[in-house]
C-alpha cells in the first residue's frame, strides 16, 4: 500500500487490525492485496457506471447496440460502397463490425479510465481506498456494452448467414487482452491527468487517430509488407485481429506477428502499476 | 480498557502552494484564495517560494472508547490531521499507529450520485465508507427509517431537497460500525431536530465503546460530546486536556489576539499596500460607544491607511462579525450592497451602517478584509473585540429566552395564525351587514 503499510501486530491482546501510517517513498510497494480487500467497491463502481450511463434514456441499454450498428451502416456506405475498401473477401459489414466491437470497447475504456481519477476528484480528497480501483472499474464497466454490442453482432451474422465456429469460445480471451491493454494505458493516462490537465486535450485526439492506425476499416493485408512489423507493435491490432479470427469463420491471422506487442503491453502494465502507485500518494494533494 | 486506539508521533505535513493545494475550511477562505491565485501575476515569485507546514510535530494518544475533540482556527491543520489519519494523504514525516477499523466522515454524502435513487446511493455510499454489502443489507431498513425518506427511497436523489439528501447521507454514515470513527464538521447540517438526532447518534456511538475523533467549530458540540480535546494552532498542538479547559483556552486565544492593536498585528495576509488601522463601533450620531446596543442603529467604522502614495481603484472593503467562540455570523461587504466603484487613497475610513443591530448581548469581534483590483491587500482575523448590551430589538421588551440565542443573531419577522385571520374576516363581515 502506498499510503501505509498494513500489518497485523500479533502482540496486541485484542484482535484489532493495526495500521501504521508513515511516509512511504519506495517504488516497489505495489500491495495488490488491498484491492482484494476493496473488491466490493470495484463491483459497486462498475455497477454505478453502467446504471448511470443509461438512466433516464428512452432506449436504455439498447444504445449500446444502436451506436455500433449505426456506425457500421454509415462506415459501410462510405468505406465499402463508395471507397471500395476490400475486406479479404468477407462481407464488409461483418468484417467491419467484428473490428468495431473491440474498438468501441478500447476507446470507451481508455477515455473513461484515463479520466477516472480527475472525474472523481471529490472522492479522492474525501475517502480512502486504493486509487487503483478507479481506473480498474472504468476499464471493466464498458465490458457490459461490449457484451450487448456482441448480441447485436449475432443478429448481423444470422442476416449474412455466417455460422460461428468453435473459435467464438476464445473470444473472452481477446476481450480480456483488450481490457489489459486499456488498463495499462489507463493507469498511465489517469495518473498523468491528475498532474497535467493537458491530457484532457490530448486524449480524445489520440483515441480518434488510434482508429486509423488499427485495422478497423481495412484489412491488415492492405498494410504494405515493409510496414507491418512496426504496424503490429500497436497492441490494438492484435485484439482486432483476434476478434475477427474468433468471429469470422475462415479468417486467417498470423499470431506470431503480435508477440512483440504483447511484450510491450506487459511492460507498460507493470510500469503503469509502479508509476500509479508512486503517484497515488500525492493524488489527494494535487488533484 | 486503557488500550491505545490512535498514537500519533510527530506527524508533520508540508505543502507547497501553487504545487499542492491549500486546505480551506470555508467557502469564503476558498474564494479569497482562488481570487488571489487568479489575479496573481505569472511572474510573481512569491508563489513558487511559498511553502509551509500544515502540521508540525503533532503527537497525541487516543485511548480506546475515548471521544476526542479537535479545535482550532481555520488553517490550523485540523483537516490535514484528519486526512492523514484517514489515509487520504500521507504525512511528510512522522508516524501514526492505528488499532482498529477506521471509518472517516469528512463530508456528508461522499460519492452520492444524483442520477441514482436513494436506495442505490445507500449501497454506493456505504461501500465507499468501507461497509460490506451484507452489513448494508442487514441494516438497510434501519438506515432508511433513520433518514426519514422512506417514501422517496426509489426516487433519484437529484429530486431530493437538500435536507432530505443530507439526512439520507448522514443515516448511512451513522450506521457504520468501525472501532474508530473520524468525523469532520458533519454535524453542521440539516435542521435543528435532525441535528439533535445526529448528536444523539454520536453520543450513542461514543457510549458503545468506540473511539471517536471529531473536528468542529461548534464548541457546544465539542463540549457536549468530548471528554478531551486538542487545540491546534498553526499546525502545532497548542493545548491538550479536558475539553472545558481547552475550549476556554481557545476562546482566550481569540480574545487576546483580538485585543492587540490592529496595526501591530503580524498575522495578516495580503499585499499590504493598504492596511486596516482601526475598527470602531459608533452609534447613529457617529459617536464612538463603549458597547453597542441590540436593536439600535449602529455604525461600524473601519479606518485604513494606504502605505504607498498611490491611489487604489476598484476596492472592496469587507468586515465579518464573529461570535465569542470564533463562529462566523455575517459578512458586510461594500460591493454586495452597492456596486459603485470604490477608490481608496491616503488615509480614511469606511462606515458600515447597520440599522437595528441584530446581535444579542455578548462579546463579538471582527475579521477585516480589503482588496483592490481583485488583489487581497489586507486580511486580519479576530480583531477589535466589542460588546453588545441587550436592547429591545422586537419592540416588545423581549428577546430569545436564555439558552435559545443560538449564535446571537436576530432576524426581523412577524407571525400570523389562521385564527387571527378568521377573526379579521368575522369583523369585516360584521361591518358589511
Amino acid at each position: 500500500m502506498a499510503m501505509s503499510a498494513l500489518e497485523i501486530d500479533h502482540n496486541r491482546p485484542a484482535e484489532l487490525p493495526h495500521v501504521q501510517i508513515r511516509p512511504i517513498k519506495g517504488l516497489l510497494d505495489l500491495d495488490l492485496t488491498s484491492l482484494w480487500h476493496f473488491r466490493e467497491l470495484i463491483y459497486i463502481l462498475v455497477w454505478r457506471d453502467v446504471t448511470v450511463r443509461y438512466k433516464q434514456t428512452v432506449l436504455g441499454v439498447a444504445w449500446a447496440m444502436f451506436q455500433p450498428v449505426a456506425t457500421m451502416l454509415i462506415f459501410t456506405a462510405v468505406f465499402s460502397v463508395m471507397g471500395k475498401i476490400p475486406s479479404d473477401g468477407f462481407p464488409y459489414p461483418v468484417f467491419l463490425y467484428a473490428g468495431l466491437l473491440p474498438w468501441f470497447y478500447v476507446s470507451q475504456a481508455l477515455s473513461r479510465g484515463g479520466s477516472s481519477l480527475v472525474g472523481e476528484a471529490p472522492l479522492i480528497s474525501k475517502v480512502y481506498f486504493p486509487r487503483l480501483i478507479l481506473p480498474l472499474a472504468a476499464t471493466i464497466a464498458p465490458l457490459v456494452d461490449l457484451v450487448l454490442a456482441f448480441v447485436a453482432f449475432l443478429g448481423l451474422m444470422a442476416w449474412f448467414d455466417v455460422m460461428p465456429t468453435w473459435r467464438i469460445l476464445l473470444l473472452p480471451l481477446f476481450a480480456g487482452l483488450a481490457a489489459i491493454i486499456t488498463l495499462a494505458g489507463g493507469l498511465w493516462i489517469s495518473a498523468l491527468y491528475v498532474k497535467y490537465r493537458d491530457v484532457g486535450h490530448i486524449l480524445p485526439m489520440f483515441i480518434q487517430l488510434g482508429m486509423f492506425v488499427s485495422p478497423i476499416l481495412y484489412p491488415v493485408s492492405k498494410v504494405p509488407e515493409s510496414w507491418r512489423a512496426i504496424y503490429a507493435l500497436n497492441p490494438v491490432v492484435s485484439v482486432v485481429e483476434g476478434f475477427r479470427w474468433a468471429l469470422i469463420p475462415g479468417f486467417q491471422v498470423d499470431f506470431s506477428m503480435f508477440l512483440p506487442s504483447l511484450a510491450i503491453v506487459f511492460a507498460v502494465l507493470v510500469g503503469g502499476l509502479i508509476y500509479f502507485r508512486s503517484m497515488e500518494r500525492t493524488f489527494a494533494d494535487v488533484i | 480498557m486503557g488500550n491505545v486506539a490512535i498514537r500519533a508521533d510527530r506527524l508533520s505535513k508540508h505543502y507547497r502552494m501553487g504545487v499542492g493545494t491549500v486546505q480551506h475550511n470555508t467557502l469564503r477562505d476558498h474564494l479569497m484564495h482562488s481570487l488571489r491565485a487568479l489575479t496573481r501575476r505569472a511572474t510573481d515569485q512569491s508563489q513558487s517560494d511559498t511553502s509551509f507546514w500544515a502540521l508540525k510535530d503533532v503527537s497525541f494518544e487516543v485511548k480506546q472508547g475515548e471521544v476526542l475533540g479537535i479545535i482550532g482556527h481555520n488553517g490550523a491543520g485540523k483537516s490535514t490531521l484528519l486526512k492523514i489519519l484517514s489515509r487520504i494523504t500521507q504525512p511528510t514525516t512522522g508516524t501514526a499507529d492505528i488499532y482498529g477499523r477506521v471509518s472517516s466522515l469528512l463530508e456528508v454524502g461522499t460519492g452520492f450520485h444524483s442520477e441514482l435513487t436513494g436506495r442505490e446511493n445507500i449501497f454506493l455510499n456505504a461501500a465507499m465508507l468501507g461497509m460490506r454489502r451484507h452489513e448494508v443489507l442487514r441494516k438497510f431498513d434501519e438506515i432508511v427509517a433513520f433518514s426519514g425518506v422512506e417514501e422517496f427511497i426509489n426516487t433519484p436523489v437529484k429530486r431530493y431537497s437538500s435536507g432530505m439528501y443530507v439526512r439520507l447521507a448522514f443515516a448511512v454514515a451513522a450506521h457504520l460500525e468501525p472501532e474508530i470513527l473520524i468525523v469532520d464538521e458533519v454535524l453542521a447540517v440539516g435542521d435543528a431536530s435532525f441535528q439533535q438526532k445526529c448528536l444523539g447518534k454520536m453520543e450513542e456511538v461514543s457510549r458503545s465503546g468506540r473511539t471517536v475523533l471529531i473536528v468542529s467549530h461548534n464548541m457546544t458540540v465539542i463540549e457536549g460530546l468530548c471528554e478531551r480535546a486538542i487545540l491546534l494552532e498553526k499546525g502545532r498542538v497548542a493545548k491538550v486536556g479536558k475539553t472545558h479547559t481547552v475550549v476556554e483556552g481557545y476562546a482566550d486565544a481569540i480574545r487576546s489576539m483580538a485585543g492587540t492593536a490592529i496595526e501591530a498585528r503580524q498575522d495578516r495576509d495580503g499585499l499590504g499596500e493598504i492596511l486596516v488601522t482601526r475598527i470602531e463601533v459608533l452609534d447613529s450620531h457617529r459617536h464612538p460607544v463603549a458597547a453597542a446596543i441590540t436593536g439600535r442603529d449602529t455604525v461600524i467604522r473601519m479606518y485604513y491607511r494606504c502605505v504607498t502614495g498611490k491611489e487604489f481603484a476598484n476596492c472592496r472593503v469587507s468586515i465579518s462579525v464573529n461570535g465569542r467562540k470564533g463562529q462566523d455570523l455575517f459578512v458586510l461587504s461594500t460591493d454586495i450592497v452597492d456596486p459603485a466603484p470604490l477608490t481608496l487613497r491616503g488615509e480614511g475610513h469606511v462606515d458600515f451602517i447597520v440599522p437595528q443591530l441584530p446581535l444579542t448581548g455578548g462579546a463579538y469581534f471582527f475579521q477585516s478584509y480589503i482588496e483592490s483590483n481583485g488583489h487581497a491587500q489586507d486580511w486580519v482575523k479576530n480583531v477589535a473585540p466589542f460588546s453588545v448590551l441587550d436592547g429591545d430589538y422586537y419592540g416588545t421588551g423581549k428577546l430569545c429566552p436564555p439558552g435559545w440565542e443560538a449564535n446571537g443573531v436576530l432576524i426581523p419577522y412577524r407571525w400570523e395564525s389562521s385564527e387571527g385571520l378568521r377573526a379579521d374576516l368575522l369583523q369585516s363581515r360584521a361591518r358589511i351587514h
